[in-house]
């Protein structure tokens, strides 16, 4: 059978340059959704999403055109996620695909997930096809993005399709490019099945659905499809496409997209990237570039009120069906009593977490500083692997730290490269190069510590650059650092919660930065309360909260018995509101704010 | 049994005060008095008195004769024990010889005159209606009247008041001699004049500052030879406030009139605050004025250690401890060994007692008890 009338695309652009609006438009045009009908853009499902203008999980929608040559195509768009936490995910969703319409803001130009994606592109081979947007702004210049294109991707900026995803301006002119420039998959269909999982989502009256590319094969209803990484083997139940509506069909077969459910419990059992195969005529060899997803980042997450620990324990198993890379254990903390040390794909993905946690589960949460994976080389050559300050071995068992880096990739205006390398700086970054992509605009490439850009490193360079920075970043392993674990010690008890690694050169300025932050929050005390920051047994920063000197000195007469005993029991009542922090009674909101650390 | 009776008139108001008392009212002055009568009357007051205290508002604004009258109605009613204290607050500006010696004669044996501070200008601003040398007339004209137990209040922490001035006016106060020194943390009490000039911007010493005040005034008043027999009150030995005492012990008080509240056994009554409805009602008998609140047993013996830890006399550690225990409350000891070891509480023959430092942070010590 031909597969010359499948085109499967994806669009791939940086943050609010018009990804949604493209696909509702395309949707529109090609009347799978009736125009004005439709939700403003369809394919971002969770408000959340909406809310934050990204897509988080990649859906595919098939859709049909009848092109200008009179054929009518089968359109498969594949819908990536856009940020730098989901790398990964967004590799899988091109691998599904032959080609990709790179779009770009006609007033931003291209912005580094431009470049990161579209990297990613060329690197699987797909067929790029540039379209400008909102050509239709007072402050588009098409020129310019051109030029852009042309210097740092090496597109030839007259292929650019010009378009206004909201005005309908060249939507046809992208459906032409799809059909005549991507080319059709290849596949066999009377090979045995191989299929590329290349996302999942998980549905609470379906269970997981995962989303595949056929590649080789075909595979139906009852099929006994077996993932090759995990070994698992699921009966299919149902197999469909959504056009944009969710709708069965009999099957799919090789170059064909759609989606697949089987009863899958958890996300984790279905991972993305994985090969299907048929277990009773099963494919000799995966496709290649399944990688575990494994988290970067780490904080701990706990309850406010201590009642709501059973509730945030079931609300995270929750949440783990639908994220497989959401891990998280039971950590107990003695300020904080019980939470869990969570990991993360990266900084939006845990502030996605926490956020979908306290809205959708009715949470409120604390979370700890976030931090990264170290390695320690333990001088008798063992290696230990920590995620939480806590399980720092003693310091003289320990021979090295070693820290993960990333290769950051920031793009300004020109007139914000020393700002921003000032920054880099501070953070410890080792400047790579700095290029242009045009006169007004540079690529500054850094190495830099996970660790300092998990920090506050987004906030900094967006307020250092008045918003006009975009940063795109992937890991490149670890490197050898001076490493310490800072303890803050309150009435020289040790504050479990803020302990923090950071490098020997930083750690007194943030130690004092904690210790003054805490003299403010805690109220006086009915004895001085020493604050300290430490390194072992070295203390590198020291505020003091004097005792309180009075509190109320009222008379309190016959008529004054009932409202002073009214009054001390509102103050209990208060306090019983605090953490008690090494007998020091903490303001839980002034805990809070603590713990949003900053240098 | 003792017994406050509340009189709610006054010539004008001051900034900070809170209690119940209005200003231009006077002309209904002898139909509150009646009511009163008709309210002491129809309770089921017991005798008989141990003290009697007249609070405002301004006593002192009382005819003598409408004084005579209530002292009567309540001597018929409980009859007074043979050495009954008889307290009346006055405002210095309100009394003179005449009178004085008309309260004296019909049995006031204890004043306490409303001195606050010595300089004009902070009396102006706290409202008061007085000056110093009104403070010394009426003092000595009390003194030639025959009282022999004395009180004055004083003030501190007061807005515009330097440390130096507040030394001044203890001073002062002292130069005079009464037998019992009430001293005072101004409050800012909700609805206040005051509540509002704060709140509009008006600044108040530091804590730093109220906190010298006390502690320099707790040192001098000690060194002139008058006890701290409680947070708020000196006195020379054996002069110490009966009625107030015997409230801070815990024993039964009446409260008669208008905002007034009492304690009998477990039940707390006070009265409403709208002194036309005080008047009408009063001859309908008492009950139909009280306000009531049942106090169970764990709120009464709190309240007794709350009280007691205020006063000299303290608290026995197996009060604490079984109050503690009542509440299912845990180790309460480990706190208060350490306030003792600071210093704040004494723990001397089973009882614990706030000292002279502990009672700057009484909340604080309180609270621990609290579960």
């Amino acid at each position: 059978m031909s597969l010359d009338h499948i085109r499967n695309f994806c669009i791939i652009a940086h943050i609010d340059h018009g990804k949604s609006t493209l696909a509702d438009r395309l949707l529109e045009f090609t009347g799978a959704i009736p125009p004005r009908e439709m939700r403003a853009q369809l394919m971002d499902q969770m408000d959340l999403e909406r809310e934050r203008g990204i897509t988080i999980k990649a859906k595919a929608v098939r859709f049909f055109y009848k092109a200008k040559d009179g054929k009518k195509y089968e359109m498969n768009l594949i819908d990536t996620p856009g940020h730098v936490d989901f790398n990964y995910e967004v590799s899988r969703s091109l691998k599904a695909c032959e080609g990709a319409l790179l779009l770009i803001d006609a007033s931003q130009g291209v912005e580094a997930q431009t470049l990161a994606n579209a990297y990613l592109a060329s690197d699987q081979n797909l067929a790029i096809i540039p379209v400008i947007n909102k050509i239709d702004l007072p402050s588009a210049d098409v020129e310019r993005c051109k030029k852009q294109m042309e210097d740092s991707l090496a597109i030839d900026g007259s292929e650019a399709v010009l378009a206004s995803a909201k005005e309908g301006i060249g939507i046809e002119e992208i459906l032409e490019a799809v059909v005549t420039k991507v080319p059709p998959p290849t596949g066999v269909v009377e090979e045995p099945l191989k299929a590329l999982i290349f996302d999942s989502m998980f549905d609470i009256y379906r269970g997981v659905m995962i989303f595949v590319r056929v590649i080789n094969g075909t595979i139906k209803k009852g099929t006994k499809m077996k993932f090759m990484v995990t070994g698992k083997v699921f009966e299919v139940e149902e197999i469909g496409v959504f056009k944009p509506k969710m709708e069965k069909s009999d099957q799919l077969s090789a170059g064909e997209v759609g989606y697949i459910s089987a009863n899958i419990k958890e996300v984790a059992d279905a991972k993305v990237g994985d090969t299907i195969t048929d277990e009773t005529n099963p494919t000799a060899e995966a496709l290649p570039g399944f990688k575990d997803v494994l988290p970067m980042v780490f904080c701990g997450l706990y309850p406010v009120s201590t009642d709501d620990y059973a509730k945030l324990k079931e609300a995270l198993s929750k949440l783990k069906l639908s994220d497989a890379a959401l891990s998280y254990e039971p950590e107990t903390s003695l300020a904080l009593s019980f939470g869990f040390r969570c990991g993360f794909l990266g900084l939006l993905h845990m502030e996605i977490v926490q956020e979908r946690l306290e809205r959708e589960y009715d949470l409120n949460l604390i979370a700890t500083a976030p931090s990264v994976i170290y390695k320690i080389k333990k001088t008798n050559g063992e290696e230990v692997v920590i995620d939480n300050p806590s399980e720092l071995p003693d310091p003289t068992l320990i021979d090295a730290i070693f820290e993960p880096y990333i290769d950051a990739k920031i793009i300004v205006p020109a007139d914000y490269i020393g700002v921003v390398m000032t920054l880099c700086q501070e953070k410890r970054g080792i400047h790579k190069n700095t290029s242009f992509i045009d006169t007004t605009r540079a690529v500054i490439a850094y190495e830099l510590p996970l660790a300092e850009v998990v920090m506050d490193f987004f906030d900094k360079l967006k307020s250092a650059t008045k918003g006009y920075a975009s940063l795109d970043y992937e890991p490149i392993g670890y490197q050898e650092g001076h490493i310490v674990k800072v303890d803050i010690l309150l009435n020289n008890e040790p504050v479990d919660a803020l302990s923090f690694m950071v490098h020997r050169d930083k750690a007194e300025n943030r130690g004092r930065g904690i210790a003054e932050k805490l003299k403010e929050i805690i109220p006086t005390q009915m004895f001085e309360v020493p604050i300290q920051a430490a390194i072992g047994g070295k203390v590198i920063a020291r505020e003091t909260v004097r005792a309180r000197r009075k509190d109320v000195l009222a008379k309190c007469y016959g008529g004054d018995i009932s409202r002073k005993r009214k009054l001390l029991d509102k103050q209990k009542e208060g306090k019983k509101r605090m953490k008690n922090i090494g007998s020091v009674e903490i303001p839980q909101e002034a805990f809070m704010a603590v713990l949003k650390v900053e240098d | 049994m003792n017994a406050y009776l509340h009189i709610p008139f006054c010539t004008s108001i001051c900034s900070y005060c809170d209690f119940t008392s209005f200003a231009g009212q006077e002309t209904k002055m002898s139909r509150y008095v009646d009511a009163l009568c008709a309210e002491i009357q129809s309770s089921n007051l017991e005798g008989p008195l141990q003290t009697v205290y007249f609070g405002g508002g301004t006593p002192s604004l009382l005819l003598p004769e409408k004084l005579e009258l209530i002292l009567k109605t309540l001597h018929k009613k409980a009859g007074f024990a043979a050495d009954i204290e008889i307290s009346m607050e006055a405002n210095p500006e309100t009394v003179d010889l005449t009178r004085l010696q008309s309260y004296r004669d019909f049995g006031v044996n204890r004043l306490s005159f409303g001195a606050q501070a010595f300089q004009t200008e902070i009396l102006k601003k706290l409202g008061r209606g007085h000056d110093w040398a009104r403070v010394e007339k009426a003092f000595a004209d009390a003194r030639q009247a025959g009282f022999t137990n004395i009180n004055l209040d004083l003030m501190f922490g007061l807005a515009g008041q330097s440390f130096d001035q507040f030394q001044e006016s203890v001073r002062k106060v002292c130069e005079l001699r009464p037998e019992h020194i009430s001293m005072y943390a101004l409050q800012v009490e909700e609805g206040t004049p005051l509540a509002r000039q704060v709140d509009e911007g008006l600044e108040l010493p530091s804590e730093d500052q109220v906190a010298d005040e006390y502690a320099w005034a707790q040192t001098y008043l000690l060194a002139l030879g008058y006890e701290q027999y409680e947070v708020s009150n000196f006195s020379n030995p054996g002069k110490a406030c009966r009625h107030n005492w015997n409230i801070w012990r815990g024993e039964d008080y009446w409260g008669f009139g208008l905002s007034a509240v009492g304690t009998v056994g477990n039940v707390r009554h006070g009265h409403g605050e709208d002194l036309m409805a005080y008047i009408e009602k009063a001859p309908q008998g008492y009950e139909s004025l009280l306000e009531k609140e049942v106090l169970t047993e764990p709120i009464r013996a709190w309240e007794r250690i709350m009280l007691q830890f205020r006063t000299q006399e303290g608290v026995l550690e197996r009060d604490v401890e079984a109050y503690v225990r009542s509440q299912g409350g845990s180790s309460y000891k480990e706190r208060f060994n350490r306030f003792e070891k600071e210093g704040f509480i004494s723990l001397i023959d089973g009882r614990y007692r706030a000292t002279s430092k502990g009672y700057f942070v009484l909340n604080g010590i309180l609270e621990t008890l609290m579960v």
